[in-house]
């Protein structure tokens, strides 16, 4: 109901009333509405323009949803918002099929300026952005049925324009910065890929590619510096393929090279939201979360938590985080795990497909 | 009856005509009418019919027509898009559509996009409401919707030309021919229709960007009269369809879609003393291109071809009872990007009796049982009956089990398809009542449908998305419809008709009402003429829908012409017509943003000789 009196407001103002935006609400004693808390990005349906963006504060006392549209007085605003990228003040939100990123304060979530939108070329199905030397790195798969026309966008961050867009291989979907080199993990998009190109941030070029396993769908670095690569191997369906387990790789980023591999031992196994903090890795295979040391030589047999439906995934300072889409039709979850004794702490619902997971801190003054 | 025949046989021999004057009427209804169950077997449901002038006033496609004339509530994905119906709260597979005789729906989605037909080139469009699978087959659950050409033997040759040009650039030509000469009867119709669609959305700066359509449809229908007892029958349908898929108020449309669909059937017509056996065979095609970038060589296609072959046998027993069986098969071959090449071949078994109790009262049962190599079909039924007490008044009863049946869609579909499932299953009962009063009638129906097994689409374990039987949905409504024509003069006429549906369809399992159905719908036409002019009004009213995370407003559209018919010499005759459409510039979505056309011109010159 509160969107269709957004949407129509929105309709009959045709969103000239920016400066009329209803005053935010505050928390705690800062004067910034957004601080403290965990930021969640629900795609909405597809082609259904109810993207969102929810609020949770770290006390878990207040949930706001829609924050986007509260903070700007407007009512629909984007078509599957995919993910969120940050620096400093700002953050980028990913808007997939609106073929755009809304520029924001991540604190306040007013907008700053929009880059691309619909029908402009600047992006074509847009999925992450990284951010390193002044610039912004998104992956974009381009058109989905054509395996040769992605590519990883560069944008300017100081005039917030794309000054290039680099070619890569089909499916760049999840980025990492390291030395200023960008790690993008070519899942495949439509189809299934095995690599993780890297691009040099000063030159904007490819400079290497390492071969990983089927659909890279996540990276991480642990804290000697090592990236570990998780793979979801190919599904059954895969058009002429042969179903394969998942793969997590550790690559050494000084040679480039793949070091270990653990091969998931069932060909349905496919893991994914592979997470790092504090000498352990975190993943999610057929409802249930793992944990694994990265000194392990073995993949862990028992779950640490069992009986979830995880739409994202992550771990922050002793908590994880899980969003549920679950009937991708209403409103998600936010779950949230006290990994101390793998116990459930709460529940919060959050917008129509939740698909990322952000922490903001305190705004830099 | 000997002597009727020996009598038409003779008549036959010096005019060659088939006259409604010499023969039976059912044996005359058996030879015109493409589908005779949609009057023979159906006394217990409302059926409405929509003919002629009201088909040539309702813009480019089947959707504007039910919309404004029936209680058929309508999701379009912007003006000229994917249309789909919600018949009494029913989902978009659950109207069936019947051209002349065959269920149309598409193996691939179990639906039909209502922008894809154009009613120009039918005889008459009926609808009828509440379930008739075991006439039609799956998916007539909220009711069914059928398309009719009828073909006349009597020496007649008729042609008509239509022009017409409007906003958005919009351009239809129509070319109708019909011809009969008591053995021979024929008709024949081409349509060539295409619009930039490109209206402005109202209280914003944007356009319908990405909205263009054309199309192509023929119709040829053909029937032989082999001997006085014997009729061949041919229809044809093709359309040819090309669409850009338009954008909504936050993303851009940039896809492109295309569909073809054949449909032919032959049917030998055999008339005996008192039975009619017919055997029908059809070959039905569709199948589609789409384009994710329309200026990209990459899209994905699919197509699924339908061989059916149907006996069928109607006997009047004796005064009091009829009975009409028929044996089906049908065999589906699919080709797809997204579900390989499945093939199956159904067969079904079905029964109708008809029992006439007394001049006032006629019930009908009926039974039909499919079998499929990948499914279970459940034995379904019907009931119907109708009692007229008295000149004014008339009680119709209806109850019935329908189904629908997974689609290529559920069962195929690369990843996620699933063998597993079982047909839609669903009760109900209907109670309608009529009044009648001279010029003015009055109905009101008051229905009950509980659907179990509903198929949808839910990730699994793995995260692929996958459908299984799992909604469970009850539906009740009433409906109201009012009629008058009324002769002011001599050479006046008014005529008004209105159509009222509350309608409640709830998901058992959240008792919410369901999203995209609207508690309160209604619409209106008013047409009076005077000489040889012609005005009409037409006025809908949606209720608001829930949608995924809100709601759209409700909202009224009304439309109006004006058509000028005049002789010039001879036998032609011209019309000019103007209509404006939502007359009111109204901004409205009937799709969650996906604005509607503004006021819009349409303009029509139709020449008949």
């Amino acid at each position: 109901m509160i969107l269709t009196t957004a949407a129509a407001a929105f309709l009959l103002t045709g969103c000239k009333n920016d400066d009329e935006a209803p005053v935010l609400p505050e928390t705690g004693t800062d004067s910034v509405a957004y601080e403290n808390g965990i930021i969640v990005v629900n795609e909405g349906g597809f082609m259904n323009g109810n993207a969102s963006v929810s609020f949770i504060s770290d006390d878990l006392n207040v949930v706001q949803n829609d924050i986007f549209s509260t903070a700007n007085g407007v009512g629909a605003w984007g078509d599957t918002a995919q993910s969120m990228a940050f620096d400093g003040n700002i953050g980028y939100i990913i808007v997939s099929y609106s073929q755009k990123i809304e520029v924001v304060n991540r604190y306040t979530f007013k907008s700053i300026t929009t880059i691309g939108g619909p029908g402009k070329s600047e992006f074509l199905n847009p999925r992450y952005m990284a951010i390193a030397n002044g610039k912004g790195y998104v992956t974009n798969w381009g058109d989905p049925e054509n395996p040769d026309d992605d590519f990883v966008a560069v944008v300017n961050l100081e005039s917030n324009t794309v000054q290039t867009k680099i070619p890569v291989a089909e499916g760049p979907e999840r980025v990492l910065v390291k030395d200023n080199i960008i790690y993008v993990a070519l899942e495949g998009g439509y189809n299934f890929n095995t690599s993780v190109v890297l691009i040099d941030a000063t030159s904007d070029t490819v400079i290497d590619v390492i071969t990983v396993a089927e659909g890279p769908n996540s990276l991480e670095l642990d804290d000697e510096g090592n990236l570990w690569v998780l793979s979801g191997g190919n599904p059954d369906y895969f058009e002429k393929g042969i179903e394969t387990g998942g793969q997590l790789q550790k690559v050494d980023v000084t040679s480039n090279t793949v070091t270990d591999m653990f091969a998931f031992s069932a060909t349905d196994d496919h893991p994914g939201f592979l997470s790092y903090v504090n000498g352990s890795l975190y993943y999610f295979l057929k409802g249930s979360v793992f944990k694994m040391d990265v000194s392990s030589t073995t993949l862990p047999e028992e779950a640490s938590i069992t009986g979830t439906d995880f739409y994202d995934m992550t771990v922050k300072d002793g908590k994880l985080y899980g969003a549920d889409a679950r009937d991708f039709a209403s409103n998600g979850a936010l779950e949230i795990y006290e990994l101390s004794d793998n116990s459930l702490v709460t529940i919060k619902d959050v917008g129509i497909n939740p698909g990322a997971i952000y922490f903001n801190g305190v705004a830099e003054k | 009856m000997k002597r009727a025949i020996t009598a038409i046989a003779f008549l036959l021999s010096i005019s060659g005509q088939v006259s409604a004057q010499e023969k039976p009427l059912w044996e005359l209804d058996e030879v015109v009418v493409s589908d005779t169950r949609l009057k023979r077997y159906a006394e217990g449901h409302k059926l409405n019919r929509l003919t002629d002038s009201i088909i040539q006033r309702s813009g480019n496609f089947l959707t504007s027509l039910l919309a404004f004339n029936s209680n058929i509530y309508f999701k379009e994905n912007g003006f000229g898009m994917v249309s789909s119906p919600a018949f009494r709260g029913t989902n978009a597979s659950h109207t069936a559509v019947i051209w002349n005789g065959i269920n149309i729906n598409s193996p691939l989605n179990g639906q039909i996009d209502f922008n894809t037909i154009d009613p120009f080139n039918y005889s008459s469009v009926d609808i009828r409401s509440g379930g008739g699978s075991v006439q039609f087959g799956t998916g007539a659950i909220g009711g069914s919707v059928h398309l009719n050409n009828e073909l006349r033997f009597t020496d007649h040759f008729d042609n008509q030309v239509m022009m017409g040009y409007g906003s958005f650039d919009t351009k239809k030509v129509n070319y109708g021919q019909n011809f009969g000469n008591g053995k021979w009867s024929h008709s024949f119709g081409i349509n060539y229709t295409e619009s930039d669609n490109d209206y402005k959305y109202l209280e914003t700066d944007n356009r319908n960007r990405n909205g263009e359509f054309q199309n192509v449809t023929l119709n040829f229908n053909a029937g032989y009269v082999l001997t006085d007892k014997n009729v061949l029958r041919l229809y044809h349908q093709s359309f040819v369809g090309d669409r850009n898929l338009s954008g909504n108020l936050v993303t851009q449309g940039r896809s492109r879609y295309e569909d073809d669909h054949y449909r032919t059937q032959l049917e030998w017509v055999s008339l005996g003393k008192k039975s009619t056996l017919k055997l029908k065979l059809a070959h039905l095609y569709e199948g589609f291109k789409y384009f994710e970038n329309k200026d990209s060589d990459n899209f994905s296609e699919g197509n699924v071809t339908t061989l059916l072959a149907r006996y069928s046998y109607d006997v009047e027993l004796s005064d009091a009872f009829r009975l009409n069986s028929y044996l089906e098969y049908d065999h589906y071959r699919g080709d797809g990007s997204s579900f390989g090449n499945p093939q199956r071949n159904d067969f079904s078994l079905t029964a109708l009796i008809k029992h006439k109790v007394s001049e006032d009262f006629v019930y009908n049962f009926g039974i039909r049982k499919d079998f499929s190599p990948d499914f279970s079909s459940p034995l379904v039924f019907s009931l119907d009956g109708k009692h007229q007490a008295g000149d004014h008044y008339g009680l119709q009863l209806s109850a019935s089990r329908n189904f629908r049946m997974p689609t290529f869609n559920d069962l195929y579909w690369k990843p996620g398809g699933n063998l597993d499932l079982v047909p839609e299953s669903s009760y109900q009962i209907d109670l309608g009542q009529r009044l009648e009063f001279g010029a003015a009638s009055f109905n009101l129906n008051a229905y009950y449908i509980a659907t179990d097994d509903m198929i949808r689409w839910l990730p699994n374990g793995s995260g692929i998305w996958s459908p299984s039987n799992v909604d469970e949905v009850r539906i009740y409504g009433l409906e109201g419809e009012f009629a008058l024509t009324y002769p002011i003069q001599k050479k006046q006429n008014i005529g008004f008709k209105a159509n009222y549906a509350y309608t409640v369809s709830e998901d058992k399992a959240t008792d919410e009402q369901l999203l995209y159905v609207p508690f309160h719908r209604t619409n209106a036409s008013l047409a009076y003429n005077l000489s040889h002019v012609s005005l009409f009004y037409q006025h809908l009213y949606n209720g608001p829908v829930s949608i995924i995370g809100g709601e759209i407003e409700g909202y009224q559209v009304g439309n109006a012409g004006i058509t000028y018919s005049s002789q010039l010499k001879g036998k032609l005759q011209y019309s000019l017509g103007l209509t404006l459409n939502n007359l009111f510039n109204t901004y409205y979505e009937n799709v969650a943003l996906r604005p509607m056309p503004n006021r819009n011109i349409q303009t029509q010159l139709l020449l008949n000789f």
